[in-house]
């Protein structure tokens, strides 16, 4: 178990992807059927090639509506005449070049690339660039939805190596609702505030209440606590 | 701390925006005082308002649910009973206000600190062709439903007008859609009849975290942030969720040096050197114990908005091999 998210904990996989020659109508229909709001273009090496999404469906539909002068309802609900007159191809409708990232990454990374390219989900690939899932804006905000058992794994994952080095037996953590509780005995403040540290880099949690009690006192007379403040980098 | 059952919970009349009636808020197991097993709970499909002093302030929220048979506030907070949602509704920990003295450090952002405003907004009698026009003209997916005193009493979605008028037209069969397009020519749907309500709200101090886990709870895209009279302030979604991720470089930089380096290692920031580049730091310097030097990466891979660290620090003393943790490398 792994403290922080990579991008492959919260992707989707596997993935539904079409080839580039896949037509319109056919990846609507998949669209449809398997209930997704995008599917990846790849060629025959699983490589991302572009992205088809529900608005590129529904602009190039609203595209044609307006080339036609048609009222503001037919923008919405485009003759099925026209629709398979003018079908095309995966590869033709498709947003390109595909926005990749790889499964290695932070999820900070994928918020970034994401933010950058405009787009709201990211073709994940491995390091010989071949897709292995596909991450979206919803995933990114799933580890909110973790359960507090999993939460509880994290934060004892950030913990365990701190805990054995400081010899405190006696800290336990319990997760109600992603607040995570710290109840026990260290020897050194500094120990508390260190322990309360490394939980908060832990994914997903809401907050950490600390509760920790300590032997002794080893940073009160510490000058650096009371800095007004430095410079940033 | 103890879960109280003092905090009172006004219930609100959605419509008419009048308390109806009072709870004292979820039991210590997190259900309902008042339903019976499986019963429908008493607050189901009203407005809630959490009264001052309780910690919940800025918690006013409307339940949509109209069978629920679980107290909504342990539902929404996801936690059981009122003690962790009053530990939540703080923004710094009892160790790390008090008594350890790091003040204000981690910050911790709030739904106002990301919400979108001003917000598009419709009335109840705004008709289904204008609503359309402004979603489309403003690039929005929803529109909250404001009553004349700016209240919140619903919200139209893009999925409510393909839910409640059709399926979009890729999904439809040829006559499936010229059926549609003769249903649709002569009519005048408003708002009152498209929108989901009461909509679920959310006040503007709530923590992102619980923003993001209320509305991955509730499988929304967007929440209108509504002040504790209910008036709408703001709406957040889940691109405003991921706006912590992109701290500037100069925020991330600060909260290294001053947060992690000196409030939480007590650690003289002058001997860190810490570059950020798009997210991205880099630690140079000399730290006195080895030991340190990975709880420093360690901690930097917590601070919101870091990609990735890479530490070149190095370090005096080596008390990783030297048995165990010595007494006088404690005390700095």
């Amino acid at each position: 178990m792994t403290v922080q998210h990579s991008v492959a904990d919260v992707m989707s996989h596997p993935v539904i992807s079409v080839g580039p020659g896949a037509a319109f109508r056919r990846v609507a229909e998949l669209m449809r059927e398997k209930d997704i709001s995008a599917t990846p273009v790849v060629d025959e090496d699983r490589r991302p090639l572009g992205i088809v999404s529900e608005d590129d469906l529904l602009a190039r539909e609203r595209t044609q509506a307006t080339r036609r002068g048609d009222a503001w309802a037919e923008r919405w609900w485009a003759d099925a005449d026209q629709v398979r007159a003018t079908a095309s191809t995966a590869g033709g409708l498709m947003t390109a070049p595909a926005i990749t990232i790889t499964a290695d990454a932070s999820l900070a990374l994928a918020a970034r690339r994401m933010h950058d390219a405009q787009v709201k989900r990211l073709v994940v690939v491995d390091t010989e660039g071949r897709m292995v899932g596909v991450v979206s804006r919803r995933d990114l905000l799933s580890v909110y939805a973790a359960p507090d058992a999993e939460i509880r794994m994290r934060v004892l994952a950030a913990l365990v190596p701190r805990l054995a080095w400081c010899e405190a037996s006696t800290v336990t953590v319990s997760v109600d609702g992603g607040v995570v509780h710290l109840d026990g005995e260290v020897p050194y403040r500094s120990d508390a505030m260190v322990l309360e540290a490394l939980a908060r880099t832990v994914d997903g949690i809401v907050e950490i209440d600390n509760r920790l009690e300590w032997a002794s006192e080893d940073v009160a007379a510490l000058s650096i606590l009371e800095a007004p403040g430095v410079p940033a980098a | 701390m103890t879960a109280t059952a003092t905090c009172e919970i006004a219930i609100i009349d959605p419509v008419s925006g009048e308390v109806v009636d009072h709870c004292s808020g979820p039991l210590p197991d997190g259900r309902c005082p008042r339903a019976q097993d499986g019963e429908r709970v008493p607050c189901a499909a009203h407005g809630l308002a959490p009264k001052s002093g309780t910690g919940l302030e800025g918690w006013t929220f409307q339940i949509v649910d109209r069978d629920l048979e679980e107290c909504p506030i342990s539902v929404l907070t996801g936690t059981t009973g009122l003690s962790g949602a009053g530990g939540v509704a703080s923004t710094e920990s009892p160790a790390m206000s008090g008594q350890n003295g790091a003040r204000g450090f981690p910050h911790r952002s709030t739904v106002a600190e990301v919400m979108t405003r001003p917000v598009v907004t419709i009335a109840v009698t705004t008709p289904y062709k204008e609503i359309v026009g402004l979603m489309t003209d403003y690039d929005i997916g929803a529109v909250p439903v404001l009553d004349g005193d700016r209240r919140v009493v619903g919200i139209v979605s893009e999925a409510d007008l393909l839910e409640k008028t059709a399926t979009p037209e890729h999904r439809l069969g040829p006559f499936e859609r010229r059926a549609r397009q003769r249903e649709h020519k002569g009519e005048a749907a408003i708002a009152a009849e498209l929108m989901s309500a009461p909509a679920v709200t959310i006040g503007p101090e709530t923590l992102i975290p619980m923003a993001a886990r209320m509305m991955q709870a509730r499988r929304l895209k967007r929440l209108p942030v509504v002040d504790a009279g209910g008036h709408l302030v703001g709406i957040v979604s889940r691109v405003d969720l991921l706006k912590p991720f992109l701290r500037s470089d100069e925020e991330i930089g600060r909260d290294i040096l001053d947060g992690v380096v000196r409030r939480w290692m007590v650690i003289d920031p002058a001997t860190v050197e810490a570059g950020v580049h798009d997210g991205q730091v880099t630690l140079a310097g000399t730290l006195e114990r080895r030991s340190d030097l990975d709880l420093l990466t360690r901690l930097i891979h917590g601070v919101d908005g870091v990609v990735g660290v890479d530490n070149r620090m190095t370090y005096v003393f080596d008390d990783l091999h030297s048995g165990r943790r010595p007494a006088e490398a404690r005390v700095r």
